[in-house]
């Protein structure tokens, strides 16, 4: 399974990079076929774990009564918080401040992932503050957090969109690459947004419905998902050096 | 599926990894000899247009000795830190690889490869096993990349380390 993952991202990574030199060198029509395996990139990208789907999980568990357009819509937007973030500091890099892209990337990333894990963990802190109060009125339970829950996990930039958009840079295809980069985000924010989807399932078997107190529980491990994912986001080592 | 495989499914998300994904794939070729074994990394076309941008300074499209005095002190040398994504393993433990020499950097096809050699270990019989734990880094080995001539017989095999994918080149003298 963990090969097939590696492979099909090797193999999605290594087309994109021909397509990019296709266009570079006048052929337009392999434009659609580039954003398509964009697309596909994307969601395979997604595949593998990661906070963002974590965070999610663990928010869902929390909020059960969350609809599946809801789910959805923070999974994309989840997705595309971490692209424009990898695009605004790629952008940054290239044109503003001149930066290397390399240093940039393992400069930057390393306490941008601390913050936020910070942030996150005192977010679990507040949804498990409210889980424990309103154990008997889920209703109760504060959903206006989504835009906490998509800026928190999505602001860490994504390494892949940084990777892609300086590849599109290196070949002056700047508005090819941005748009690249957002049907990536397309890509990663539907593999997201399944991933929540079948988490919110989770709440709605009929033995978590038909036991207050599994439901509850429920809520309870969500919430420490969370916490957990802060905690260890602020002791991430930093073992990204390239 | 069932509640507890949902529950597993969702733990093994947060505890495999947070960046349990590939973002670099770096083509391993791996040449076993007597005194030393000689590996090459070539680096996947986009983070090789990332780092030929940062280390050819001066843009001529190839790597001069002062260019590539720079790469290995800069970028190839703090690789060390992680074993070089590779352990030596004797059959019974795995151990740790943070000496190489002979560093070469070229580009090749737009293709940024290291190549740089470590030395034989004393054992008849060792597997070279190249792997990031974090799976940020793809070490990717096929059968073809592992050059053996007589009197070493090598093997490569891929493997599922539960957490990350490995490959190893198995040899034997």
């Amino acid at each position: 399974m963990i090969q097939l993952l590696i492979e099909a991202n090797h193999y999605f990574n290594a087309e994109l990079s021909t397509y990019f030199e296709n266009i570079a060198e006048g052929e337009w029509f392999s434009v659609a076929t580039l954003l398509a395996f964009s697309f596909a990139y994307g969601v395979v990208h997604a595949l593998g774990p990661g906070h963002g789907k974590a965070l999610l999980s663990g928010y869902l568990l929390a909020h059960p009564k969350l609809k599946t357009s809801h789910i959805f819509r923070i999974g994309f937007f989840i997705a595309l918080v971490h692209a424009f973030s990898a695009l605004v500091l790629s952008l940054s890099a290239t044109y503003m401040i001149h930066a290397s892209a390399t240093k940039l990337l393992r400069d930057v990333t390393l306490p941008m992932t601390q913050v936020s894990g910070g942030l996150i963990l005192l977010m679990g802190c507040w949804i498990l503050f409210e889980v424990v109060r309103s154990r008997r009125d889920v209703e109760k339970v504060d959903t206006k957090k989504e835009l906490s829950v998509i800026i928190l996990s999505g602001i860490v930039p994504c390494p892949g969109v940084m990777t892609l958009s300086f590849f599109a840079m290196t070949l002056g295809e700047l508005y090819i690459g941005i748009v690249a980069a957002l049907c990536m985000s397309l890509g990663m924010g539907l593999t997201i947004s399944l991933v929540g989807f079948v988490t919110s399932r989770l709440t709605h078997l009929s033995m978590i419905q038909t036991q207050p107190l599994w439901f509850w529980v429920l809520r309870v491990i969500g919430a420490v998902m969370v916490i957990g994912i802060g905690a260890v986001l602020v002791g991430f080592s930093g073992a990204r050096s390239f | 599926m069932s509640f507890r495989l949902l529950f597993l499914l969702i733990f093994t998300s947060i505890f495999s990894g947070l960046w349990a994904h590939p973002h670099i794939f770096i083509d391993v070729k791996v040449v076993p000899e007597t005194d030393k074994i000689t590996i090459s990394w070539a680096f996947d076309a986009m983070t090789s247009a990332m780092l030929i941008k940062d280390y050819d300074t001066n843009k001529d499209k190839q790597l001069d000795s002062s260019e590539i005095a720079f790469i290995e002190k800069d970028h190839f040398k703090p690789l060390g830190e992680f074993s070089y994504f590779m352990r030596l393993f004797d059959g019974k433990k795995e151990i740790e690889v943070h000496k190489t020499d002979t560093f070469h950097a070229t580009i090749e096809k737009k293709r940024l490869v290291y190549t740089f050699s470590i030395a034989t270990p004393s054992f008849k019989m060792y597997e070279l096993r190249f792997f990031d734990p974090e799976m940020y880094v793809a070490m990717i080995l096929k059968p073809e990349a592992l050059q053996c001539s007589k009197p070493f017989t090598c093997k490569v095999q891929g493997y599922d380390a539960d957490f990350y994918y490995a490959y190893k080149a198995m040899v034997s003298h």
